[in-house]
Order: structure tokens, then C-alpha cells, then sequence
């Protein structure tokens, strides 16, 4: 049969716009067929399209918080499909939004963080942070630093400024600074009480204008306001899971209808709440039963355990390590996914890389 | 030859379009099916269906798919006015699950054809503005692009390769993680 006639441009335009944003390598590879579509993925105006058309971004890697051979704690960037893989040796990540990543070096010798740009392989070493040494806890955010304006759709940011809110504790007090791109400083501290309890190593979770940080006990989170600067401290309830293996860690999370919620593993189940916007009142609004949907055998021990290790921010995904194999679960649908990484030993967290790879090819042709 | 939509009782009382291809043949519609093209919608806002609609970018044989893709898909546009049919639409999440499932199977088998027969379709959606056939079947040729290298696409789809060795070199030399 002969092969049909070309379709005109613009139809190949619709073609190529529906190539797969999650396997950037495709556009790469239909740019070197001919010219006509070598100028199509090159042009700034389809690299939009793309980006609308595929909204919100996919995943594109995911970095893992663990430790190498050597028991050295290394940040491992494991890209599904993006060109910069790697270990960084004696960094751990602590956050990644809007293409931006945030990692900073371990043990802290000389203390720095640092924000890299996995796409264009930037990396910005931030200045030395106000008096990190004595605190008891503390961890960081990255964010566009259009977020509290609402004046970014955050398809195409991580070129453009950002914030980055480190939240610490010490002696019943949590401290925040914040350092903007744009000024190339640190501002701050904002100020609230915290009884019996540090800020923890977890990563953070944005809604609209407020970011949560997770307590070290799991009994609370931090509300910082990025607009108004407040913080605000929220208890959350407690578990009534008896189980000692059944790990007691919480993940933020977003609802389907953008409010706060968090999961937690209760008697090996995962528990979805959410936080009522009226009353500031916490729900039990599902519980996904994982007996039959991990790998486990209906039995639990130490080892196969599962442990929550992070989320999809906005896209109601979370993380799950059973063995050295990680799961996601979609909050949705209840869904179990195995995904194609393998975690780094003592794998701590495991933080989504989202973001859109539509590269920068420079065709020259007439 | 019999009208595409003729055989259909429930289609009596509703109002019904000829459309007529370029080959010359006649299929009458039911107003509900050809109205999944936005170009005849505005014909028939414009009172200018009198007589037949006659297209002559589509024939007879590429029309009568198109026809049974838009009546199958007019069902579940059904009482939606003014949406489209495509997949994403608010419109289908009210639509029941069983009733999805059974047009996703109708898409699958729909798009059983060669590579011809598909760009045709392709472009009688363009032509006609039938967003779900559009996007339906630009999808179907992104997926059959998708992971290919640049040899093969081209031998897929008879392309032939007018960039410069320099050129190719040149955009391999900046894009090799993709090659890896």
C-alpha cells in the first residue's frame, strides 16, 4: 500500500503536540525527521501549546534522601527521562517546585543551599543562611517566586525567580527565614511558639498561599502564610492505630478540591483526612486498604513494612516503600503503581521531580 | 444507496441534514449528529443547509466513517448543548461508566484502519471541526510516533530526510541525553 500523502503543517503540529510530555526524548527524536518538523518543536510558540495542552506537568524524575555504599549521605536524582542523572555526595534534597530543587550539603561543615535547575543544568549556591548551627530541627521549601501574586501558571518557571522559606525550631520557637532570587538575600525571622515539639525533616506541602511543614512527632503541622508572613501552628489528630510496626509518619497532601489533608499508615491501611475550611475541623474522608494491593503477602514484617515516603503535591499521589521497591498510590482511584527506581539504602524520603522538558533545539533551517 | 441515517426510528421526528460528499453521494443525518462538526453547526446557524451540504474535501468513503464516528459520539453529547465530544470534558464525567467504556472499545475498533484512511480522517475532522475525531486521531499517529527514532518515523510515514548532515549533526550534538 503506498504510504499517504504529508499532512499539511498545521496538522502535524496537532500530532506532534500530543507526543508524550512525560518522555521529553520524543520531541528530540521528531525534530531530526525533517525540516518542517525540526521548525515546528523548535518554536517557542508550540513549546506553549505543549505545555497548556499537557497541563499540569508530569513527573520527570524523582530524588531520593538516603545513603551510598560508603554510609555517606548522597542526594540521588533518579531522572525517568531527563538528561542529568547522578549522585551528589554529602547532599540531601529537601524540597523540589515549579522545576526548582532544592539541596543542601551534609554534614554541615561549611553550611550552604544550594537550587538546581535540572533542565538547564543551573545550579545557584545560596548565601550562608542567619544562624542555622544551634537549631533542632529545621528543613526548606523552594517555590516560584510569583506564588503568593497568583500571577504564574508555574507550566514554565523555572527560569524565573524564586523563594526559598527554610523553617527551623530551637528552645519552644520556630523561626522563619525567607531568601528571594530577586533581592539575593535573606529576610526574616518571623516568629511562633512551638511546645514540645521541633520542626521535622520532612518535605513540605503548598496550598495556594499557605505552606505546611510537618512536626518531628507527627502530632502537628506549621502554617506559614506567604502573603501575610503569619505562623501557625495546627494539631493534628492523633492515631488509633495500636500496631508498633505500623509507622506513625504523616505526608501532606491536597484534596481534589484543593484543601489541606494528610495520609498516615493506621493499622496498615492508608488513612486519607482533610481539613474542613469552615471550622478548621480534621475528617476521616478515606481509607485505602493495602493488604491486597502491595506485594506483602497479607503479612507484615519489619522488613516488608510499608513506609510512607512522599508525595505528589497538587495530583493526590503518595510514595510508598515496601522492600526496596517504591509504589504509588493514587489517592483517587486507590490505584497501586510499582515505580521503575530503585531508592538508595535507607531511603528517607523520596521527592517528585515535575516539571515540562520541552527542549531547546536550534534549527538553523531556511 | 441507502442514506447513513435513514434506518433510524428515533430519527423521524428530529430535524435531518443531507450531507453530500465530493464524490456526490447523499447521507442524511439526524440535525444531533452532524452538529458534532462545529463547521455544519454554523451552516445550519446560518440557514444554509437548504438543498444538502455539500463538502467536497471528503468522499463518500472517508464521510460514511465520519458520519458513524459523530452518531455514536452524538449519544453521549446528547443533551450537553453546546459541548464537544471530547474525551476530557465535564460532560462525560456524568455520562455512565459502562457507557464509556463501551465508546472507548467503539474508538479502538474506529481507528483500525491504515495509515492513509487515517490521515484522511484526519484531515475531514479539520476540515468538518470535529475537536474528539480530531484529537481521537491525532493521538492515534503520535502514539505510533512515539519512541521511534528518526529512521523510522520517516519510513513510517515516507518522509524524506532534507536536513543537512551539518543540521542533524548539530541538534544531535545538543540533544544527546535523548540518545542515551
Amino acid at each position: 500500500m503506498p504510504p499517504p500523502p504529508p499532512l499539511p503543517d498545521e496538522l502535524v503540529e496537532e500530532v506532534l503536540l500530543r507526543l508524550p510530555p512525560e518522555i521529553p526524548a520524543s520531541l528530540v527524536h521528531a525534530g531530526l525527521v525533517c525540516k518542517r518538523w525540526c521548525l515546528i518543536v523548535s518554536d517557542p510558540v508550540f513549546h506553549r501549546r505543549f505545555r497548556e495542552f499537557h497541563r499540569p506537568p508530569p513527573i520527570l524524575g524523582f530524588l531520593c534522601d538516603g545513603c551510598d555504599i560508603g554510609d555517606h549521605q548522597i542526594a540521588r536524582f533518579m531522572p525517568t527521562s531527563l538528561p542529568q542523572a547522578g549522585r551528589r555526595r554529602r547532599m540531601r534534597p529537601s524540597d523540589s517546585r515549579h522545576g526548582h530543587v532544592l539541596f543542601h550539603n551534609y554534614p554541615w561543615a561549611s553550611f550552604s543551599i544550594i537550587v538546581w535547575d535540572p533542565i538547564m543544568d543551573k545550579r545557584l549556591e545560596l548565601p550562608e543562611p542567619p544562624s542555622l548551627s544551634s537549631l533542632d530541627g529545621w528543613t526548606a521549601a523552594v517555590l516560584c517566586a510569583a506564588t503568593p501574586s497568583g500571577a504564574c501558571n508555574h507550566l514554565d518557571c523555572h527560569r524565573g525567580p524564586f523563594v526559598v522559606v527554610l523553617m527551623g525550631s530551637k528552645d519552644y520557637k520556630v523561626f522563619c527565614y525567607v531568601y528571594s532570587s530577586e533581592s539575593g538575600a535573606w529576610s526574616g525571622p518571623t516568629t511562633a511558639a512551638l511546645h514540645d515539639d521541633h520542626v521535622g525533616w520532612r518535605r513540605s506541602t503548598l496550598v495556594k498561599n499557605m505552606l505546611y511543614f510537618v512536626c518531628a512527632t507527627n502530632k502537628r503541622t506549621i502554617e506559614y502564610d506567604l502573603v501575610t508572613r503569619k505562623i501557625s501552628v495546627i494539631d493534628l489528630p492523633g492515631s488509633q492505630c495500636k500496631n508498633k510496626m505500623c509507622p506513625s509518619f504523616i505526608e501532606l497532601t491536597t484534596t481534589e478540591d484543593g484543601r489541606l489533608g494528610f495520609t498516615r499508615l493506621e493499622d496498615f491501611r492508608l488513612c486519607l483526612w482533610s481539613r474542613e475550611v469552615q471550622d478548621a475541623r480534621w475528617e476521616l474522608i478515606k481509607v485505602i486498604g493495602l493488604d491486597e494491593l502491595l506485594p506483602i503477602d497479607g503479612t507484615w514484617t519489619w522488613t516488608r513494612r510499608p513506609s510512607l515516603l512522599g508525595s505528589a503535591e497538587g495530583v493526590g499521589i503518595v510514595f510508598l516503600l515496601v522492600g526496596m521497591g517504591v509504589f504509588t498510590v493514587d489517592l483517587r482511584s486507590g490505584r497501586v503503581t510499582k515505580v521503575d527506581v530503585v531508592p538508595c539504602k535507607g531511603a528517607q524520603m523520596i521527592i517528585p521531580y515535575v516539571n515540562f522538558c520541552t527542549p531547546g533545539i536550534s534549527c538553523q533551517c531556511p | 444507496m441507502a442514506s447513513a441515517g435513514s434506518g433510524d426510528e428515533k430519527a423521524a421526528a428530529a430535524a435531518m441534514i443531507t450531507l453530500i460528499s465530493s464524490d456526490n453521494e447523499k447521507f442524511e443525518v439526524t440535525e444531533a449528529t452532524a452538529t458534532l462538526s462545529q463547521t455544519i453547526r454554523h451552516m445550519i446557524e446560518d440557514g444554509c443547509t437548504d438543498g444538502g451540504v455539500p463538502l467536497p474535501n471528503v468522499t463518500s468513503k472517508i464521510l460514511a466513517r465520519v458520519i458513524e464516528y459523530c452518531k455514536k459520539h452524538a449519544t453521549a453529547a446528547a443533551g450537553e448543548e453546546g459541548s464537544s465530544s471530547s474525551f476530557s470534558d465535564a460532560a462525560f464525567l456524568e455520562v455512565d461508566r459502562a457507557f464509556l467504556e463501551e465508546l472507548e472499545e467503539f474508538d479502538d475498533a474506529f481507528l483500525e484502519v491504515d495509515r492513509a484512511t487515517l490521515f484522511d480522517l484526519i484531515l475531514a475532522a479539520n476540515y468538518l471541526d470535529i475537536k474528539g475525531l480530531l484529537n481521537l486521531t491525532c493521538q492515534k499517529v503520535a502514539d505510533s510516533v512515539k519512541g521511534k527514532t528518526p529512521e523510522q518515523i520517516r519510513e513510517m510515514y515516507n518522509i524524506v530526510n532534507d536536513l543537512t548532515p551539518e543540521e542533524e549533526a548539530e541538534i544531535r550534538r545538543e540533544t544527546q541525553w535523548a540518545f542515551e
